[in-house]
Order: C-alpha cells, then sequence, then structure tokens
C-alpha cells in the first residue's frame, strides 16, 4: 500500500459526510420526499407501456429506479472498462476489485469451475446493493423494496442453480437426487424434496425484500411524524447508518446463500460412488 | 460437505442462523399454498392441504437438520 | 442537577399523560359499543406479532445463556454446543415467524377486511 494513511479511506468518509449534508438539507425541505413509498418518488415516467395495458398514469416506482440502477451499472462498468491501463485509474480499479472479489469468494465456495457462476452472481450482488443504497437518498425508492423485484431475482438465481446442476451431471441424475437415499420412499420423497428446494427462492426474496421494505418503512413512519427536530435526528443518528449497514448484510447474504445453492448442486456427484 | 459443527468463520455463521428460521417457515408455508392451491383446484378439501402441509412440515425439518450437518446429504 | 432531570421529566410527560387518557376515553365507548371484526383483527395482527417477539426474545437469551456458559465451562466442547445452539435457536426462531406470517397475511392479504 502507498496510500498515505491519512488518504486511506477518504472517499468512503467523503460519500458519508455528502449523503448526511444531502440528507439534512434536502431531507429537510423535502422530508416527505423521503415518504417515496407512499408520495410519488422524485423521478417518475410517464407510463408509456400504456397500449400493452399496463394500467395507471406513470410507470410503477420499482419499474423506474430498476431502469435507473441498470442505467447506473451499465454505464459505470462501460467507463470502468473503456480504456484499461496496466495501472488503473479509479474506475478501472473499482471494477478490478469487485471482480477480483467475485472470482476470489466463488472459486472459494465452488471449486475451480466457479467462474461460471460469475455473471449470475457478480451482477446479482452489484445490483441488490445499488438498489439498497439507492433509497438513502431523499426522493429515491429502492426497487428491492417491492417482491417483484427480489423474487424476479431468487427464481433467476432458483432456475440457474438447477441449471447448473443439470449441466454438471445430467439432466437424468440431477433429477434422480430428488428421490432421496432409498428407492420405494421415492413417492414420499419428491414432493418432499420439491418443497424444500422450493422453499430456497421464497426464502431468499422474502428476507431481502422485508429487510429493505422494513427499512423503508421505519423510516417512513419516523419522518411522518409531525415535523420535529427529534425524529429527524433519530433518522440520522439511527436509521441512515442502519440502513447503510443492512443494504451491505443482505446483499452479502443473498450472494453468499446463492452460490451456496449453486455448490451443493453441483458437489452431489462424489458420494455416489459410480 | 461440512462435518457437525465446523467452525467456518463468523460470517458464515451468521448467514447460516438468518436463513434456516426463515427456511422453515417458508417450507411449511410453500406446502400448505401448494395444498390448498390444489384442493382448490381438485376440491378434495381439506385432505390434500393438510397432507401437503405435513410434506411442507417433514421438508422444512429435513432442510433445518441437513443445513446444520445432523443428517449428510444422502444417508 | 438530579432533582432538575426529574421535574423536567414529570413536566414533559404529564401533557403526555393527560392526551393518553383523553384518547382512551374516548376509544372505550367505541371498543365497548362494537368493534368490527376488521379493527379487532388489526389489532390482533399487531399485538400477535410483538408478544411473540418478545417471548421468543427471552426464549432465545436463556437458549444463548446456557450455551455461552457451557462454552465457557469447557472450551474444547465448542463445536457441539454451538450446533445444538443453533438448532435451538432456529426452532424458536421459528416460532415466531410462524407468527409474523399470520399477520402478515391480516395484514395485506386482508381476510376480514381491514
Amino acid at each position: 500500500m502507498t496510500t498515505p494513511p491519512s488518504s486511506r479511506g477518504r472517499g468512503f468518509w467523503l460519500l458519508l459526510g455528502a449523503l448526511v449534508l444531502v440528507n439534512l438539507t434536502l431531507g429537510y425541505v423535502y422530508a416527505p420526499a423521503h415518504i417515496a413509498l407512499q408520495h410519488p418518488p422524485v423521478v417518475q415516467l410517464p407510463n408509456f407501456l400504456a397500449v400493452i395495458g399496463v394500467p395507471g398514469q406513470y410507470l410503477p416506482g420499482h419499474v423506474t429506479f430498476t431502469w435507473l440502477v441498470m442505467a447506473f451499472l451499465v454505464i459505470g462498468s462501460y467507463l470502468g472498462t473503456k480504456a484499461m491501463k496496466p495501472v488503473p485509474g479509479p474506475l478501472q480499479n473499482v471494477a478490478e476489485v469487485a471482480t477480483e472479489g467475485f472470482v476470489g469468494f466463488l472459486e472459494q465456495m465452488i471449486g475451480p469451475h466457479g467462474k461460471m457462476a460469475l455473471p449470475l452472481i457478480g451482477t446479482a450482488g452489484l445490483f441488490i446493493l445499488t438498489s439498497n443504497l439507492l433509497g438513502n437518498i431523499p426522493g429515491f425508492q429502492p426497487p428491492t423494496a417491492n417482491w417483484n423485484t427480489t423474487i424476479a431475482l431468487a427464481l433467476t438465481v432458483f432456475l440457474s442453480y438447477n441449471y447448473f446442476g443439470m449441466r454438471r451431471h445430467g439432466v437424468g441424475r440431477y433429477l434422480k437426487h430428488f428421490a432421496g437415499p432409498i428407492p420405494w420412499l421415492a413417492p414420499l420423497m419428491v414432493p418432499i424434496e420439491l418443497i424444500g428446494h422450493l422453499a430456497r427462492p421464497v426464502s431468499l426474496s422474502i428476507r431481502l425484500f422485508g429487510n429493505i421494505f422494513g427499512e423503508e418503512s421505519v423510516i417512513v413512519i419516523l419522518l411522518s411524524l409531525s415535523w420535529l427536530v427529534m425524529p429527524y435526528l433519530i433518522f440520522l443518528g439511527v436509521m441512515l447508518p442502519l440502513s447503510l449497514f443492512t443494504a451491505a448484510v443482505q446483499t452479502f447474504v443473498f450472494v453468499m446463500l446463492s452460490t451456496v445453492y449453486i455448490a451443493g448442486a453441483g458437489e452431489e456427484s462424489h458420494d455416489e460412488g459410480h | 460437505m461440512r462435518m457437525p459443527g465446523e467452525d467456518p468463520s463468523v460470517i458464515k455463521q451468521l448467514v447460516r442462523l438468518s436463513t434456516i428460521g426463515v427456511a422453515l417457515v417458508a417450507a411449511t408455508a410453500i406446502g400448505l399454498a401448494i395444498g390448498y392451491g390444489l384442493d382448490r383446484w381438485l376440491g378434495t378439501s381439506p385432505w390434500l392441504t393438510l397432507t401437503f402441509l405435513l410434506f411442507g412440515i417433514v421438508a422444512g425439518f429435513l432442510n433445518l437438520f441437513r443445513d446444520v450437518g445432523l443428517i449428510g446429504r444422502h444417508d | 442537577m438530579g432533582r432538575a432531570v426529574w421535574i423536567v421529566t414529570a413536566l414533559l410527560l404529564g401533557p403526555a399523560g393527560a392526551a393518553w387518557a383523553a384518547e382512551a376515553g374516548a376509544a372505550a365507548p367505541a371498543a365497548g359499543g362494537g368493534m368490527s371484526v376488521a379493527t379487532a383483527s388489526i389489532l390482533t395482527g399487531g399485538f400477535a406479532m410483538a408478544i411473540a417477539s418478545a417471548i421468543a426474545a427471552l426464549g432465545q437469551g436463556r437458549a444463548l445463556g446456557a450455551a455461552l456458559e457451557g462454552i465457557a465451562r469447557q472450551p474444547g466442547a465448542a463445536p457441539r454446543l454451538q450446533v445444538a445452539m443453533i438448532i435451538g435457536l432456529a426452532l424458536i426462531e421459528s416460532l415466531a415467524i410462524y407468527v409474523l406470517l399470520i399477520s402478515l397475511i391480516i395484514f395485506f392479504v386482508k381476510p376480514f377486511g381491514g
């Protein structure tokens, strides 16, 4: 590390200070704007999909903010990998750190061929992290505070880990794992195994949704108390750090569980004995 | 994959802890939902509901014990 | 200094207590007269989750305390104790989550109105 200690991590504190400052100023003026789950969010796209039959005057908030997160990630990754230099600039450095982190984690959990899951897990992790953090800006609404977003992610992970398992073991052998150890118990074991497997995307999606939506709900209720200083200070001192922390933790939990499921789907061959 | 009680890092234990409670309830709820849906479709109330509820409970506990390491993957 | 803190607290809580009493007085005739099923279901949903969380937390605290005491007494047995503790915590937590499921159904699926 050649960076002097006084400037290491300074960017993080700068961002945090900026966030607190934005909340102090914008939040004071636009306290209702934080209540974006019940009031309209700051950014709203008119409903240009009404021809297909999408109801309402505006597109739903979670759709708009999903597109915002997608645009942010796509533009960010394009800029980060545009003109790659051996000594990386800041954006390329961030991209490299993120990729190396994900690849290392995947290879540690899944094994040497763990990189095949990198597009799925990396994208899911970055998307969830950005979406969760988006809710801390006044007037923005995290798209993961809606069960639709999280169950889309969880179902994708569910289909993916089954696909990886089938690709590794062949469809027949992978499906035979559902029958359990004793052959004549199969009619009993198949529904049980199926329900157990279906519980995974449900629990993944509900955990993420519940945490982020609950966080937002508490902030909404806290700030919709009559405009005294105390709720706002509680928000700044307690809920804002908690919200940032929960965003990171929930991302990590989702990524880790998805990786564990993929690893579990791929490793069932070693005790078959043939 | 892991022996019962082998000590993974603190973060992994936290993740595991926050998962298995919800997984138990999720399995039960899914069993109930499947049973209820099938009952409404086939009209054999309430037997299918109860059967699938039982399946869901068993699945939940099976996953719980497998996750903690008390039962191996194939035993 | 201490007495000043007590006086200020009493002054702050006094009007709050009066407001509570007035609100309870207004709600009592309505509650006695006939709360609708929707209102009752919402009250039940809220209180059920509170009670379930409280008692589950108590139970988990006892389990955790016992496990920690065992580990402190015999650090070599820590892995086995951890496994048992995690199973116990998960089972207790699942009871509270069952109640959460019912509360969520009452609040969002609204089977009784509300």
